[in-house]
């Protein structure tokens, strides 16, 4: 294995993150009591599966697993190799790879994934999840399942018709359920899971607020990894007692001007994903005094939406229609990041292009010229976020130099 | 008060040595295999044409790719903010540089007293920079100082699609085959490279008056490209390639200031 | 006649705007097989599928990054050259992520009085056409909104038949190159000009073409060639393709069969009708799972004997590209060689392609 290049965490609430990954790989993995294993994207809700007693896998994070232990080459070579094109997303390349990769296949980071019964997709995240999804039911000819609904460009409304075309779905999805675990759908215990989900997501919301002061009391470096118990954990007590953690330590920070430097010359915003295998990157910044305050990739400011509706899959459908995360108008989605920049008194925003990441990077060059507009100072440096063999050290660094050497100017 | 620049590049490593302002000397050689090496060789260099020792020399500062590997240097700037300071040192009046060099391209913006406001540079594909007009001259066999001249001498300009790197060799290869005139498709590659640039000095703005830096501002047709492009002229160095390296040994000027 | 028909997508836009002066009417712009043109059409509007050029992207390369796919970026940069300026609407539909996120680029960055983004199901089932039917419903009432007139059952039921005897007359042309009559370059080049002319006049186009085509001798076939594209808007590989010894007999391609296979059906709501010949029967990878769609694959290339296969899929097509590994192996397991390109629709790109489909035909031939 190659050295490792995590960043630094500042704080101890982060540090228990790496113990809750282990144990969840290593649950799914030693379950004896017949519980079924789905693999699935991100996006799910996966409180539905949680009511089920359904062991989720979320195979997105092991890719970025195998990432910050450096295996990445090793994956996506073989993933290569099987005839997935170095175009696509290097998440399913990596997964691929796992899969198919037979001996030519680094070693399996956590000894590997629990076996799948099933697989289940969402449609309106990405067209490279489906692709993905739909060739992982070939490769292992288990059923795979389609989640759909409406993408709205518009970021959501109350359309009658969407509304009533996603509770359709969800039913449908329940009863796809039903038949693979032969088991009823338990929805007081999905109404409890949904409000323990929103509760804890309703706290990280705080935690974003919190994190506009200054000095900045934590940086993306622990943020990207703060997010894992709220993706992969959510609608538990676990996860909900986490963020509770996380809340009073960054209150801590607060109060006693705790920063991640000791003085704050310059605030950063990180747009787009970070490259899992370098996370060091971020804290690049903090030898001279800057510090990536905030990142636009899932930031939340809002809180959820109080429950529309008694029966707990309508509810879903009528909030998810009003507001459907990292959808959104284009327009939307640049005055987000713009709202971001002055919220969060950013003084310049770091543009990760990372190619096989459809959606960040198609944004990317639109949000360029909007701050430029603003005269907010940026730059970009390209790279795929779990390929490290696109990494260029030489190339990245110059960019990232003369940014600081910008920004240092700047503040004089 | 003597101090040094020292700029080594992707593939050329430039030095510069000034006294106070005025320049005593300089040197530009090839980059080679081991960047440390290459960085000894042309400090050498600088010295003896100055007639100076090591020592005479005060503060020297590294830029470009290999400056954190330059062993005896005080201090390191990157290649964006000493083109802007030594662009600015020899054009007062320079508000945006082109620096064409051979592994990037990068357009930089400057505010009235040099200091680095904005940069783009090219992603990763090669097209428009040094190393992808080398690949070119090699695929028709002429060196690369020719082939700007053959771009002058051209009576029409073949338009050229592709400027991936790739695609075009193989774009220019089968346009000669087919008995276009050499000079003409010579001149439509230099038209889409000024294309590319010129898209790029688009991202940063343009602002006159611009400078072009780094060994490509050699080549006179793509300079006149860019000039009918931008509808401006171009300021260029006698020495384009150590405008860099002078701004690093200006750097280190200021440190006794 | 086949230059003819190749003069007819260079002259589109001039095309475009003499409709336009002489009708008087609304031109809108189209995205994708899974918009329901026949409403356009029926509102007294000229449908136009949007195309890019083979030129550098100089302008749209400011709004979107360097490996995206090359079709929607070339469009786009032409709006951006002005050479769409006679637009009046766009329509858009939710077909692939570069699709959407087009959306929003064209609207943000170009003075289009009306866009509409048409929401389409990701999974095809029967809620799935039913929620479709839904928001081509509100399709029609956002273009009445729009236009400020009705469109009427009658206007709506003449568009479908005039569209479904568009799709029979290419239907015969499918088969006309299969037996040699027409060229695989002549079948796309229709196909291409049906996508941005009004209905009833290429109607007329195809009808006179066809009759004359009838009437030819056949001459020899080449090696006959499948060929399955994400994209290709003009007919300049096909033309490459047949070039070199090979002859295009059958297509699995957006600009080619996917906009002519199935008929509306009759019924009593049409919408229903629309909604289940736009969602179920364009075998979209997006939509379509492989399994579904290499039975069709598997379908069509019986039917026309094809000897080899050509894929042909853009650079970063994510649904074409995963998919691509598995019909691969889907093919040669048929016993049909199979030849791969990722596109950047250049045309320095064909030269590098030429020596591959040169020994790609060789080795067919034997």
């Amino acid at each position: 294995m190659a050295e490792s290049t995590s960043a630094k965490k500042h704080l101890e609430t982060t540090l228990l993150v790496p113990a809750l990954r282990r144990k969840y790989y290593a649950e799914s993995l030693s379950q004896t009591t017949g519980q079924k294993i789905c693999w699935c994207s991100n996006g799910i809700p996966s409180e539905i599966l949680d009511a089920f007693g359904i062991n989720a896998v979320f195979v997105e994070n092991y890719a970025t697993v195998c990432a910050s232990k450096r295996l990445s080459s090793g994956f996506c070579r073989a993933g290569e190799r099987a005839g997935f094109s170095q175009d696509v997303c290097g998440y399913a390349r990596i997964l691929m790879g796992y899969l198919l990769g037979g001996t030519e296949a680094p070693e399996a980071p956590y000894g590997g994934l629990a076996k799948a019964d099933f697989l289940v997709v969402n449609s309106y995240s990405c067209d490279s999840r489906m692709g993905w999804f739909a060739t992982m039911q070939r490769t292992l000819n288990i059923p795979l399942y389609v989640l759909d609904a409406p993408y709205q460009p518009g970021g959501g409304c109350m359309d009658e018709a969407n509304i009533v075309y996603t509770e359709s779905q969800l039913l449908d999805f329940v009863t796809f359920l039903e038949g693979q675990t032969r088991s009823k759908l338990d929805r007081e215990k999905l109404r409890a899971g949904i409000d323990l989900s929103r509760r804890s997501a309703d706290i990280q919301t705080e935690i974003y607020e919190m994190r506009k002061a200054v000095p900045s009391p934590m940086s993306a470096g622990d943020a990207y990894t703060v997010v894992w118990p709220g993706m992969y954990m959510a609608g538990t007590k676990e996860c909900d007692d986490f963020y509770a953690r996380l809340r009073a330590e960054v209150n801590h920070r607060i109060v006693n001007k705790i920063g991640v430097v000791p003085e704050e010359k310059f605030r950063l915003l990180w747009s787009g994903l970070p490259f899992w295998y370098n996370m060091a990157l971020l804290n690049y910044f903090e030898d001279f005094g800057g510090v990536v305050a905030i990142e636009n990739a899932y930031f939340r400011s809002e809180k959820s939406f109080p429950p529309q509706h008694h029966d707990p899959i309508k509810d879903m459908a009528i909030t998810s229609t009003i507001k459907r995360p990292y959808a959104g108008d284009l327009e939307q989605r640049l005055q987000l990041t713009l709202d971001i920049v002055k919220d969060y008194r950013i003084d310049g925003v770091i543009l990760a292009y990372n190619p096989s990441c459809r959606l960040m990077y198609l944004l990317q060059p639109e949000l360029k010229n909007a701050l430029d507009c603003h005269g907010i100072p940026n730059v970009n440096i390209e790279c795929d976020m779990a390929d490290e063999r696109t990494y260029s050290e030489g190339q990245i660094k110059t960019r990232l130099d003369a940014f600081i050497e910008r920004m240092l100017v700047l503040r004089k | 008060m003597i101090t040094a620049g020292i700029d080594i590049g992707s593939s050329t490593s430039k030095a510069v040595l000034i006294d106070e302002g005025d320049m005593l000397s300089y040197s530009i050689m090839p980059t080679g295999a081991e960047s440390v090496n290459s960085a000894r060789r042309v400090m050498a260099d600088v010295l003896d044409k100055a007639g100076i020792s090591a020592k005479d020399v005060s503060y020297i500062l590294a830029t470009g790719y290999g400056r954190v590997i330059v062993p005896f240097a005080n201090e390191a700037l990157t290649e964006l903010t000493c083109h802007a300071r030594g662009a600015h040192f020899l054009f007062p009046n320079v508000r945006t540089i082109l620096d064409m060099g051979g592994q990037d391209c990068k357009a930089i913006r400057c505010d009235a007293n040099g200091q680095l406001l904005n940069f783009v540079m090219n992603d990763k594909c090669a097209a428009g920079t040094g190393r992808f007009l080398e690949l070119i001259a090699r695929v028709l066999g002429v060196s690369l100082d020719a082939l700007s001249d053959l771009a002058l001498k051209a009576t029409a300009t073949i338009k050229i699609n592709s400027t991936c790197a790739v695609f075009a060799k193989s774009e220019v290869t089968s346009l000669i085959r087919e008995g276009k005139n050499r000079c003409d498709v010579i001149a439509g590659l230099h038209d889409a490279i000024a294309m590319r640039v010129f898209n790029l000095l688009r991202g940063v703005g343009i602002e006159s008056q611009l400078a072009i830096t780094g060994g490509l501002g050699k080549n006179k047709a793509i300079i006149r490209e860019i000039e009918k492009k931008t509808d401006l002229n171009c300021m260029i160095a006698e020495e384009p390639q150590i405008v860099g390296a002078l701004g690093a040994a200006l750097f280190a000027r200021d440190k006794f200031i | 006649m086949d230059i003819k028909l190749d003069l007819l997508r260079q002259n589109r836009h001039d095309m475009a705007r003499l409709w336009k002066k002489e009708t008087g009417g609304k031109v809108v712009g189209v995205f994708c097989c899974n918009v329901p043109e026949e409403l356009i059409y029926a509102a007294g509007m000229l449908p136009v599928r949007l195309m890019g050029e083979k030129e550098e992207a100089s302008e749209a390369d400011l709004h979107f990054p360097s490996n995206c796919c090359p079709y929607v970026k070339r469009s786009f940069d032409q709006g951006l050259k002005h050479r769409y300026d006679y637009l009046d609407g766009i329509i858009v539909p939710n077909t692939c992520d570069m699709v959407r996120a087009m959306y929003g680029t064209w609207k943000m960055n170009l003075d289009i009085p009306f866009a509409y983004f048409l929401e389409v199901p990701q999974r095809i089932s029967p809620r799935g056409i039913e929620f479709f039917r839904e928001r081509i419903l509100d399709f029609k009432g956002g273009l009445e909104e729009w236009s400020g007139c009705e469109i009427t059952a009658k206007a709506i039921e003449d568009a479908i038949e005039t569209y479904n005897l568009n799709r029979r007359l290419l239907q015969s042309a499918g088969r006309f190159r299969q037996d040699g009559l027409l060229s695989g370059v002549e079948c796309q080049n229709m196909v291409i000009s049906s996508m941005f002319m009004p209905k009833d006049e290429h109607n007329r186009l195809m009808g006179a073409f066809l009759e004359e085509a009838a009437r030819r001798d056949t001459p020899p076939l080449g090696v006959r060639l499948l060929i399955s594209a994400s994209m290709l808007d003009n007919s300049d590989f096909i033309r490459l393709l047949e070039e070199c010894g090979g002859s295009v007999v059958a297509d699995d391609m957006p600009a080619g069969s996917r906009y002519f296979f199935y008929s509306v059906n009759h019924s009593s709501d049409p919408f229903f009708a629309l909604a289940e010949r736009y969602l179920v029967q364009v075998p979209c990878p997006r939509k379509m799972l492989p399994r579904d769609r290499f039975e069709f694959i598997k379908q069509v290339m019986e039917e026309t004997g094809a000897e080899g296969a050509v894929i042909h899929n853009l650079k970063a097509c994510d649904c074409h590209l995963y998919e691509y590994p598995y019909l691969k192996k889907m093919l040669q397991d048929l016993g049909l060689p199979v030849l791969f390109f990722r596109g950047e629709e250049t045309e320095a790109e064909q030269e590098t392609q030429r020596d591959d489909i040169e020994a790609f035909i060789e080795m067919i031939r034997g």
